[in-house]
């Protein structure tokens, strides 16, 4: 463990006094909400969701930088469990109910850490015309098609 | 679009009279590059006019394309000898035969998809950097320039400058003893305090062209012309941006276009949070390299070499000496040491490109590969995205040059390519 992690545990965040700071104004208690999310982790992806639907968009900006980190830091190698309990918080956020940033954001991330499970979740959403594109490039990264050149080129 | 390999010269030489330039032979009509007479004019084509796009408009550029009507009103101002060809839909510049080549110098976005469409038209292509937006895409602009046979040279002009060939044969030669590392500094990268709220497109602006293969997202100024660099999905900040010039340096003075091996790659940087800026506003790279060993850095800021102090720059420390090289681009510049520098009997002889695009040209005419070509562009570029990658996941990745693979990390390697936007999709 890093020094820095350490330093970041040491103050003992919780999942309520960091979506706090993420609202601050201060910029750098923005920043370093930013940073402790990790430690938080999955438990925060749905405030993080709603948080980046509010009027604040400063907030918004925090929480959407926040649930990345915890998005990758939950498919970090090896991580196992705590990658497909990311997976699942994160397709929550891709309901109706949740803003077009977040469940956009849903989309992109789900696309990097989902797997062949959410596949027919992600093609219930290619109805939805609010996402269907975002839910078609979460599909293509899952099934691995952007990775390899594909047949044709649509006209 | 597959380029037609099988009309005849006669027929093509035909088709040239038909568009009344009877005098241009088209390199396609000429099959592979090496067969254009030296005396042969090449007709080149501009794409994406706007930026470097402006500076890559000749008075005798042959056709024009952009999605914004003002870009090509700029451009054509700028031509002079005859009527170029004018559109905003790339396609039909590529369908045209008689456009030899293309300079591409679009978005990055666009960089993979329309060289390879372009190597599949039959056109010799000039890419402006970065080579491309990810690892897969670098890989497929080479595929495509080898299956096509097309010369494709990335315009990372840093190969082309006399400053940055001295400073490669005064190391290359040992002038700094074996290379312990390279240290690049680079100011930070650009900061908003907008938030992106969605504005009405300006006229004469197509933008869903212009977002092509990127997901979709509302107009505003700052996510456009220019400023897409400073989002991840369009831009990947200046370690994408200058730093395919910075790192095209590095590897080129290091000898490691060819390597193969494995490298590791760390960052860290202070997300951007003022704005809706993503890439970071401050960024911290380290690469490890073996055998040999040596290590790469790239810091945003960095400190300046005090003895040769400039915006932008790198020193190389070897085990004897070291060597500041500043800039990457057209504007590089190195010590008196290697400028003075005189190639020993017997030492290493690095090729001088008489200019960046003479030597495209020059290589178009004699088959040969040009100073930057998309192999080693697609190298260097993997070098800044990985710096990306690592930031964005926050942790370590190993990266194996060989398979073009992380080493046991699946998301990383989801990394390697990002989906387009449908109807796009990149086929070789």
């Amino acid at each position: 463990m890093t020094s820095r992690i350490q330093a970041l545990l040491a103050q003992q965040p919780t999942a309520a006094t960091l979506l706090a700071d993420l609202r601050s104004g201060d910029i750098a208690i923005r920043t370093r909400a930013v940073e402790q999310a990790v430690l938080i982790g999955t438990p925060l992806i749905v405030p993080l969701g709603d948080l980046m639907g509010g009027p604040d968009p400063a907030a918004a900006r925090a929480a959407q930088e926040a649930l990345r980190r915890v998005a990758h830091h939950a498919a970090r190698p090896k991580s196992g469990a705590e990658r497909r309990t990311a997976a699942k918080e994160l397709l929550k956020l891709t309901s109706p109910g949740f803003g077009q940033p977040a469940r956009d954001e849903a989309l992109y991330l789900l696309g990097l850490i989902g797997d062949a499970a959410h596949i027919p979740a992600l093609r219930n959403l290619l109805t939805d015309a609010a996402v269907r594109v975002s839910a078609q490039m979460a599909l293509d990264r899952i099934a691995g098609e952007g990775r390899k050149p594909r047949a044709r080129r649509r006209p | 679009m597959k380029a037609n390999r099988k009309l005849s010269r006669r027929d093509l030489m035909s088709r040239a009279a038909a568009v009344a330039m009877p005098a241009i032979v088209p390199a396609e009509a000429l099959g592979r590059p090496g067969r254009q007479g030296a005396n042969d004019r090449i007709r080149i084509g501009v794409i994406g006019t706007g930026g470097m796009g402006q500076h890559h408009v000749a008075p005798d550029t042959a056709a024009i394309c952009d999605v914004d009507d003002a870009h090509l009103a700029n451009a054509r101002r700028r031509i002079t000898q005859g009527e170029p060809f004018v559109t905003k839909e790339f396609r039909r510049l590529l369908e045209r035969k008689d456009i030899d080549a293309v300079i591409i110098a679009t978005p990055d976005h666009w960089h993979a998809l329309m060289t390879v469409m372009a190597c599949q038209a039959g056109k010799h292509v000039m890419s402006e950097k970065p080579t491309a937006k990810t690892i897969a895409e670098g890989r497929a602009m080479v595929n495509a320039a080898r299956k096509y046979k097309r010369v494709v040279q990335i315009h990372a002009q840093g190969r082309s400058n006399p400053n940055a060939h001295a400073a490669c044969q005064f190391v290359r030669n040992g002038g700094i003893g074996r290379i312990r590392r390279v240290d690049v500094w680079h100011p930070v990268n650009f900061s908003t305090d907008s938030w992106g709220e969605p504005q009405a497109v300006p006229g004469g602006l197509d933008w869903d062209m212009w977002l092509g293969p990127l997901r979709e997202m509302p107009y505003h100024p700052q996510r456009c012309h220019f400023n897409f660099r400073w989002l991840m999905d369009s831009g990947g900040g200046f370690i994408r941006d200058r730093g395919n010039h910075a790192l095209s340096i590095v590897s080129w003075l290091t000898n490691n276009d060819g390597y193969r091996g494995k490298v590791t790659c760390e960052a860290t940087g202070q997300p951007h949070l003022t704005g809706f800026y993503d890439v970071p506003s401050t960024m911290q790279v380290t690469w490890q390299f073996r055998n040999p060993d040596w290590t790469l850095t790239w810091s945003q800021p960095g400190k300046p070499n005090p003895r040769m102090p400039g915006e932008w720059g790198a020193t190389y420390t070897g085990d004897k000496d070291d060597l500041v090289v500043l800039g990457g681009d057209g504007g590089c510049d190195t010590e008196a040491k290697a400028k003075e520098f005189k190639v020993p009997s017997g030492g290493v002889e690095i090729y001088r490109s008489p200019g960046h695009r003479e030597n495209w040209l020059e290589c178009i005419r004699t088959g040969k590969r040009p100073v930057m070509d998309v192999e080693i562009g697609h190298h260097v570029v993997t070098l800044c995205i990985l710096g990306n990658i690592a930031w964005r996941l926050g942790r370590k990745v190993t990266f194996d040059f060989a398979r073009e693979r992380f080493i046991g990390d699946e998301e990383a390697d989801r990394m390697i390519s990002e989906p387009y936007r449908a109807p796009w999709t990149l086929s070789v």
